[in-house]
């Protein structure tokens, strides 16, 4: 249901177009609070169209493996592009702008999950008035 | 003629036994040890019940601004002085009494922040037509602080570690903010995290002024892909005052 990284460039040509953060959701096999936030948070905002037209949304996964083009266009393993963002702990949300730069403050981990909606909202608006301001 | 009289009187009467009373009532929240909570948290989420039957009498968000610094930390206080200025966030209603009531008037806030929210509450008899504005209105100190964490980490894969950096914004509740020499003096503060592994294990690790306004951070080394828990705190030893955020996650494998 949420789509796995495959290109940034792309992604970067799209937020670019849209001006639509890119979320990338940093997840890892085992991640018990990854799974959690899959469950009870995205995915029904997901059905609830709550993010369409809204952000471009992608899992990144720390595993070994797997790999995708990141923003330059070179392959790239999950682990180091998390890495190169110090965002090697899941699950971690980052917004980014279509340089690939953070937009607004990332959320790391999970801490009231009834809360998390609110949360991921308020970062989405920011990311959002981030990218627009990028434009004046 | 006398009988249809009799109800009519009766019905006067009953009427005026209901008969409803505006009633205004103001409502300001003080953060602990600091200002009122107003607009740039969000707001206090107040409700006003009849303590009888429960029924919600009002309900709304306190709105406006922190108030005036020196009136209300620094200036000497002397009775039946009002904290609040005019533009003192507050909620302000009116409610359609027809007796005394028995009022229970419950916060809840800051909503900017609602893992860092408290609730405090309070109760008092409200007489129809007898207003609660006068001074600070209906007045009450929510505790706490505003406590947002965050982390990221780094690994070495030269020495196979990962460090964990934990920074935490933290103001007062009513946003004020925290620095070293400051109104709300950071070396006044206790900060720290204490993080607990998968095997119950806790660490203190204190967090310090960041040298950004109201930002504090600290580093441990990461042992393991976790499950961990970072409850991250601050604590006002003179006063008891205390704000917590949890962060729950994994570390790398």
């Amino acid at each position: 249901m949420i789509d796995p990284a495959s290109s940034f460039q792309a992604d970067a040509r799209l937020s670019g177009d849209s001006k639509q953060p890119i979320v990338v959701f940093v997840t890892q096999q085992g991640c018990q609070f990854c799974q959690q936030l899959r469950e009870q948070v995205l995915h029904p905002m997901i059905k609830a169209d709550g993010l369409k037209n809204r952000v471009i949304l992608r899992e990144v996964s720390l595993d070994k493996g797997f790999e995708f083009d990141g923003f330059d266009g070179s392959r790239i393993s999950g682990r180091n592009f998390a890495g190169n963002y110090d965002a090697a702990i899941t699950p971690t949300l980052l917004f980014l702008d279509s340089q690939g730069r953070e937009a607004t403050d990332r959320i790391v981990g999970i801490s009231n999950i009834e809360y998390y909606a609110f949360y991921f909202d308020k970062a989405i608006a920011a990311a959002t008035q981030t990218l627009a301001n990028n434009l004046k | 003629m006398t009988r249809l009289l009799a109800v009519m009187v009766g019905f006067c009467l009953v009427s005026a036994s209901v008969h409803a009373t505006p009633t205004n009532i103001t409502v300001r929240v003080l953060s602990k040890d600091a200002k009122f909570i107003g607009s740039s948290m969000g707001g206090v989420r107040i409700q006003l019940r009849d303590m009888a039957d429960g029924s919600l009498l009002a309900e709304g968000m306190t709105a406006g601004e922190t108030g005036d610094t020196q009136r209300i930390m620094t200036d000497p206080w002397v009775r039946e002085k009002a904290l609040s200025t005019k533009d003192s966030a507050n909620f302000t209603t009116t409610v359609d009494l027809e007796r005394p009531t028995r009022v229970q008037l419950t916060a809840e806030g800051p909503s900017s922040n609602p893992d860092s929210a408290n609730i405090v509450s309070a109760t008092q008899w409200v007489i129809p037509g007898k207003h609660v504005t006068g001074g600070d209105g209906w007045l009450l100190e929510m505790r706490g602080f505003s406590v947002t964490a965050n982390a990221t980490v780094k690994e070495s894969a030269a020495n196979d570690s990962a460090v964990l950096t934990l920074t935490a914004t933290i103001t007062m509740m009513c946003g004020c903010p925290i620095e070293p020499g400051g109104m709300w003096d950071a070396n006044g503060y206790e900060v720290a995290a204490v993080l607990t592994d998968v095997s119950g294990k806790a660490t203190t690790v204190p967090l310090q002024y960041a040298g950004e306004t109201s930002v504090f951070s600290g580093s441990a080394e990461l042992k393991g892909n976790g499950p961990f828990e970072a409850v991250v705190y601050a604590y006002n030893p003179s006063n008891g005052n205390t704000g917590v955020d949890v962060v729950k996650f994994n570390g790398p494998q």
